[in-house]
């Protein structure tokens, strides 16, 4: 662990693409396998907040410097907003920007500030799902001309806006097990191994 | 010209007092073609790091002495001013690309100074001829060859017009057409004048290249040979220096022929046929194999061998069937009784100790014998290490153990000695030999001729998807195969 | 020179600017459920641009998934109501409406360059710090592709594949032997990239250049502005 000095260096930022490579890739993996079955769909946040964990911590182990959980937010913000969910690049900054805010309380050194940085930067996870919020009156709409008010009214009893706070809530209880779990292996097997 | 004056170096993660090299002299003059050689680890790549920037501007550490390339002291100038008369090529090509297209490659060292499109655009024009490129030109990287990669690299590095290439072990990952492409694209760099610095165990394509061959042990210069020098050598003296032999034609000279015990059984492919996006990429009538034996898989890259071995051990779909004497085994029988031992072992390592790691997911009764497994390997004081935090040879170990106590009974190969040094690989020779007494089938995925000779019984060559020739390694074999890849001519690039 | 001119051209070059404005424009669109006669405007169109950027074969793929969700649609969907069946059906919708999306996924990433990338980015005035890590995470993609299926074959032979089965029953240990090998090799793999583009001169001070020509033609400002168009109307039209 390098922390001689506290900016970002290229070599740096090559990893920090890596990294934002593999957590877009596990990410989308995730979603599609779960998008399945529409049930799962919704609780696909939280079970990658869990495995994302893995991800991110040997990430902002690897390069502890401020700025790095920025390049990853952006990253994860631009790819899940290039369906049409524009909001979820704001969030996935905003979340960036707390997060880093976190670590940096914590000097770049605090186990424990990592892992309740990541516990914000897991809602991330669930921003394509702002797309209900705006969204929804126009499928609503259109899934009435096509199959008619009944059709139309169930699918709008089953995802009422509250269900937004459930999902943050949700990927915020994952990050929570993300980060443990992630902090663990980390230590289990890359520290003991002498890799970060 | 390339100056090191008692030059000392050890890694930031290294314990005190282990340098990577100590007290290194040397001066390279311009033009001069110098092989750093030795066994691994001895220090050749931490000089060729000394010479291209990599040291001390990106691994860091503890560094003395006096280290000058053309004129300027390497330490006061940027990497990527360096970059612009250093030119280096690595070991690793599936992680030295930049860009995922061969022409955006090529192009890359050159865009990075900034260079005006036009002029990039005649560099890439000049290399491509000079290195006959233009069938590889647009190509998507995972499509190449490793042979191709290399190649492709070296010209994109040519691009840029350095004065001086360094080369990390060149030629660890390619198969004897490729080695012989790259001494070619290595001798138009030499008779253009090109300063070379070359770290490699594997001498023999470079003897026609090398002015001066420098021996490196345990961090020190031992001593420099010219090239009469270092053909005076007996074959013997040169592998007690852990290098490759010299000379292919010897390889068989110093060792003898040791058939294994044929145990009577066999495996037997029939109709085997494998497509890959509505092509078929192997296709086998019929092939017996008798069990017991080490069989070596030859033939090009991206011939079948690989795709043969994913059939065999049942990862692969395809068509057809594979007999144990006169039963079908299916795929899925295979796949519990095979293991692969891959060329990057990381990728098969999964827990946090050596002995978890052989006692995964297999029975009580089976994981009792681990012990006994391990100090058969040699690798029984390492049962509480962290396998990652093996070096690459035990790693080897580890993963051969692991299929060992799962009872497996094929054990496939892929290129098992790729980057190793003399002993590394006498002792892999060894260990394969060893472990195939206790499994029915061991096939070798090589490239090594040296290897073949001191471990391999039977030849399986896959050419164009189908069985070229299957022989046994007796003395005709031997002479048969040797021909194979001594007479190997430069193939014309398949576009 | 005409040689390598000549099989890099797309027959209509595109700015990677513009596909992100497409990307971004048929995805704001496509989620605001466009009339149909929009929604095959944009078909054809992602389709003509993967075709002229010498995809023909993806875009072939993707019309003739098009037209079989599209007869799905009109052939039976009209005849069921309510329940299961039509929610399958509304998912049919959905996913046609996503293909454009994709399209102007796989138009971004698998006709630029990474050399492009970064000189677009680099006029979309991001910060150097993003340039970089953005370029390197479109151009790691396939390779981590590359190494799950290594890693997964790996496993298998160890009897210890990602199934239904497996994440049920043990999901930690799951997770733990499937992320360690892929963390490993994401960490060697960028460590080595590292150091080979730094010895390339990645890390220089010069204003980079690139050989592709990095500007917005005339097509690009049409397309800019139908992304833009769709995107602000896309629902309400």
């Amino acid at each position: 662990m390098s922390t001689k000095t506290n900016k970002l260096k290229t070599k740096d930022l090559i990893v920090a693409g890596a990294f934002a490579a593999l957590y877009v890739v596990v990410l989308f993996a995730v979603v599609t396998v779960m998008g399945f079955v529409p049930i799962l769909y919704l609780i696909a946040p939280f079970v990658n907040s869990i495995i994302l964990g893995c991800i991110y911590m040997m990430y902002v182990t690897k390069v502890p410097k401020f700025g790095a959980i920025l390049i990853l937010a952006a990253a994860v913000g631009l790819l899940t907003s290039t369906g049409g969910v524009w909001v979820s690049l704001i969030w996935c900054l905003a979340l960036g920007i707390v997060a880093e805010l976190i670590v940096r309380a914590g000097k770049y050194k605090s186990k424990k500030s990592y892992i309740f940085s990541y516990v914000v930067f897991a809602c991330s996870s669930m921003s394509p799902f702002w797309m209900l919020a705006y969204a929804k009156p126009a499928f609503i709409q259109s899934c009435e001309a096509y199959y008619g008010a009944d059709y139309a009214a169930t699918l709008d009893k089953f995802t009422p806006s509250w269900i937004l706070l459930v999902l943050i809530g949700i990927a915020m209880l994952g990050g929570l097990i993300g980060g443990l779990v992630g902090s663990k292996l980390l230590k289990k097997h890359f520290q003991k191994a002498g890799v970060v | 010209m390339i100056e090191l004056k008692h030059v000392t170096f050890r890694y930031e993660n290294a314990p005190e007092n282990v340098y990577s090299i100590h007290n290194i002299n040397l001066t390279i003059q311009r033009g001069e073609c110098v092989v750093l050689c030795g066994r691994s680890g001895c220090g050749k790549t931490t000089i060729t790091r000394l010479i291209n920037g990599l040291i001390p501007h990106y691994y860091e550490g503890e560094l003395s002495g006096f280290i000058s390339v053309n004129g300027v002291e390497i330490r006061s100038q940027q990497l990527s001013k360096i970059s612009q008369y250093v030119g280096s090529v690595f070991q690793n090509p599936r992680s030295q690309f930049f860009n995922v297209d061969t022409t955006a490659e090529l192009a890359f060292g050159c865009e990075n100074q900034g260079l005006p499109k036009e002029d990039v655009l005649e560099r890439i024009e000049e290399a491509a001829n000079r290195f006959s490129l233009n069938g590889l030109l647009n190509r998507s990287i995972f499509e190449l060859s490793g042979g191709e990669k290399q190649r492709i690299s070296c010209a994109s590095v040519y691009a840029v017009h350095p004065d001086i290439f360094v080369l990390d072990e060149p030629s660890s990952n390619l198969d004897p057409a490729s080695i012989l492409q790259l001494k070619d694209v290595l001798q138009k760099l030499k008779a253009e004048g090109k300063t070379l610095v070359i770290s490699e165990h594997r001498l023999y394509y470079l003897l026609d290249i090398a002015d001066l061959f420098v021996w490196l042990d345990q961090g020190e210069i031992r001593s420099v040979y010219t090239r009469e020098e270092i053909l005076a050598f007996s074959p013997a003296q040169i592998s007690a220096m852990g290098l490759r032999a010299l000379d292919l034609n010897q390889v068989d000279l110093a060792t003898e022929s040791k058939r294994q015990k044929h145990t009577g059984h066999e495996f037997t492919f029939q109709n085997l046929d494998c497509k890959i996006s509505g092509h078929s990429v192997l296709h086998i009538q019929s092939l017996r194999i008798p069990t017991g034996e080490i069989i070596a898989v030859i033939g090009h890259n991206g011939a079948g061998k690989s795709t043969l071995a994913g059939c065999l051990c049942g990862i692969r779909k395809h068509t057809g069937k594979v007999l144990y004497d006169k039963t079908e085994w299916t795929a899925k029988k295979r796949l519990k009784e095979s293991y692969m031992v891959m060329q990057d072992v990381n990728r098969q390592l999964f827990t946090e100790s050596v002995r978890d790691e052989v006692t995964l997911n297999i029975p009580e009764e089976q994981a009792e014998q681990a012990e006994n497994i391990l100090r058969q390997m040699g690798i029984n004081e390492l049962a509480d290490c962290h396998p990652l935090a093996l070096s690459g040879g035990q790693k080897q170990r580890v993963a051969i153990a692991s299929a060992l106590c799962a009872g497996k009974k094929i054990l496939i190969y892929d290129e098992p000695t790729s980057g190793l040094d003399y002993e590394s690989m006498r002792s892999a020779c060894a260990l394969i030999r060893e472990v195939s007494k206790r499994t029915e089938l061991s096939l070798v995925i090589t490239h090594d001729l040296e290897f073949i000779m001191s471990c391999c019984t039977f030849i399986l060559h896959i050419d164009h998807g189908t069985v070229k020739a299957f022989y046994p390694l007796d003395s005709t074999g031997k002479a048969r195969v040797k021909k194979e890849f001594l007479s190997h001519k430069e193939n014309e690039e398949e576009l | 020179m005409q040689l390598i001119e000549a099989a890099r051209q797309p027959i209509l070059r595109i700015d990677a600017r513009t596909k992100f404005a497409l990307l971004f424009g048929v995805g704001i669109s496509s989620l605001m459920f466009p009339p149909f006669w929009l929604e095959a405007t944009t078909f054809v169109l992602m389709a003509l641009l993967l075709a002229l950027n010498r995809r023909v074969r993806t875009s072939a793929k993707f019309t003739v998934a098009f037209f079989i969700m599209l007869l799905l649609d009109w052939a039976v969907s009209l005849k069921v109501s309510g329940g299961f069946v039509a929610l399958f059906f509304s998912l049919v919708r959905l996913g046609r409406l996503m293909l454009p999306i994709f399209m102007a996924g796989i138009l971004l990433m698998k006709t630029t360059s990474v050399s492009e990338f970064m000189l677009s980015f680099d006029r979309m005035h991001l910060p150097n710090k993003l340039t970089i890590p953005l370029s390197v995470m479109f151009r790691f993609i396939p390779t981590i592709s590359e190494e799950w299926h290594s890693i997964r074959d790996a496993m298998r032979f160890r009897g210890i594949g990602i199934s239904v089965h497996s994440v049920l029953t043990k999901p930690m240990m799951t997770l733990e032997y499937t992320m360690v090998p892929l963390l490993m090799s994401t960490a060697t793999i960028a460590d080595e990239l590292a150091a080979a583009s730094l010895s390339r001169g990645l890390d220089t001070d010069t204003k980079r250049t690139c050989i592709e020509d990095v500007r917005l033609r005339s097509q690009d400002y049409l397309l800019i502005l139908f992304s833009i168009i769709i995107a602000l109307t896309g629902g309400m039209l």
